[in-house]
């Protein structure tokens, strides 16, 4: 695991000195750290919890890995538990979080030593460059539009286009607003996509062919297509493939 | 509607050909040790990936660490429209050969319509896993593509790739 030698050198850090590198109070933090000073039972326990996560990043098991670096942190507030925790959530694909976490260790650890936080920048820079980006445009002004993302609601601040974040993967997005028919939406999203979605809701009893912008898309997307097709018409060979690699199946 | 070869106003970007192609473009992880190559296999149909594919279909020897694109042709009208599956496997030899290499870490990709008779469409699959270390048991990772995901027949880039009555714009 990159960045490995980095972790075991701060484990030992923390085990050899029996503290907290800093440990984090309650906060609006994402992963709570300990209330207050942690005692040493819970140093010890946060010690095996950490030594178990580490095990199982190595035996490929990241769910397990995942909460036991979120238990040693919330024991003990140390930041290789944190970083730990940043780190799988990178590995599990999970960008969104690893990037949220990265943040609330480089924001609450400020004590880090130069080259872990060197290296907790590195990787925060590139989970936040995988986080894809959805742009809803044309949601209706009326009806008090909710977005879910996989069936959780999107916060909705008022900003227009509404931003949506999302990890890469196969997703399913629905709109509801009061007076429409749902608008829902599937599709598959790549590390870092920037995409613009047009939301089109439908008037429940209507239909969206009664609406004269509906037509002026379409006439738009006849003229495009056809100067396209135009050009593709007159080639009557074969299509060939573009790459070196070619597989006929 | 129906696409014609006669020199008409058509509403799809589609040619004359029988054939048909998906570009598939790999953002492949870094090389790990002795494991340096992607072994990417295809079937059409309804197929099992716990199977051993063998035969047609494959393309060997892509290097770990690079970006590429794969072109899977479909000349026969009963592969076009049936769905793809795609195996890549993670390997220290360029056709996944050695004992190293059984088991290998695996991504299995079910595409529900690659292809449209005359048209290029493309996917690109860019999370694809890091390679780990594995020996008795390899991950295993499963990707579904639905149809209106398939890119095609549509200049530039849009979010799905069906129409509003769920066509894609391919079999315009």
């Amino acid at each position: 695991m990159r960045g490995t030698a980095v972790r075991k050198g701060l484990l030992a850090t923390v085990l050899a000195a029996g503290v907290c590198a800093a440990w984090a109070g309650p906060s609006e933090a994402q992963w709570p750290g300990p209330r207050g000073e942690p005692t040493e039972a819970e140093l010890g326990e946060a010690r095996e919890l950490y030594r178990q996560g580490t095990e199982a990043v190595e035996s490929h098991r990241p769910s397990e890995a995942l909460a036991a670096f979120e238990r040693s942190y919330a024991l003990s507030g140390a930041s290789v538990a944190l970083y730990s925790l940043a780190y799988t959530l990178q590995v599990v694909g999970r960008y969104r979080e690893a990037r949220d976490t990265f943040d609330q260790l480089l924001r609450e650890h400020r004590d880090l030593e130069p080259s872990i936080a060197s290296e907790a920048r590195r990787l925060r820079a590139e989970v936040a460059g995988r986080v894809a980006r959805l742009s809803l445009a044309g949601l209706p002004e009326e009806g008090e539009p909710t977005v879910l993302l996989d069936g959780e609601r999107v916060p909705d601040p008022g900003e227009r286009p509404l931003s949506v974040e999302s990890d890469p993967g196969l997703r399913v997005l629905r709109v509801d607003a009061s007076g429409f028919e749902p608008f829902t939406w599937r599709g598959e999203l790549a590390a870092g996509d920037r995409l613009t979605l047009d939301v089109i809701m439908n008037p429940l009893g209507g239909s969206i062919t009664d609406s004269a912008l509906f037509w002026l898309a379409i006439g738009a997307a006849v003229l495009t297509t056809g100067v396209i097709t135009g050009v593709i018409l007159y080639d009557n060979a074969q299509l060939a493939p573009r790459s070196a690699h070619h597989i006929t199946l | 509607m129906k696409h014609s070869c006669a020199p008409l106003l058509l509403l799809a970007a589609v040619g004359c050909a029988d054939n048909a192609i998906l570009e598939m473009e790999l953002v492949l992880p870094e090389a790990s040790g002795d494991v340096r190559y992607a072994y990417v296999q295809t079937r059409s149909g309804e197929v099992d990936f716990e199977d051993a594919w063998s035969g047609s279909g494959e393309v060997d020897g892509l290097e770990l660490g690079q970006d590429v694109i794969v072109s899977i042709e479909a000349d026969d009208s009963e592969e076009i429209g049936e769905p793809l599956a795609i195996k890549l496997r993670y390997c220290t030899t360029e056709r996944c050969t050695a004992p190293a290499d059984e088991p290998a870490q695996e991504v299995r990709v079910a595409i529900e319509r690659a292809f449209y008779r005359g048209a290029f469409t493309r996917i690109r699959l860019a999370d694809l896993p890091p390679v780990t270390a594995c020996a008795e048991t390899c991950e295993v990772q499963r990707r579904d593509i639905e149809r209106c995901a398939v890119r095609g027949c549509r200049a530039g880039d849009t979010t799905r790739y069906c129409d509003s009555e769920d066509r894609h714009f391919c079999e315009q």
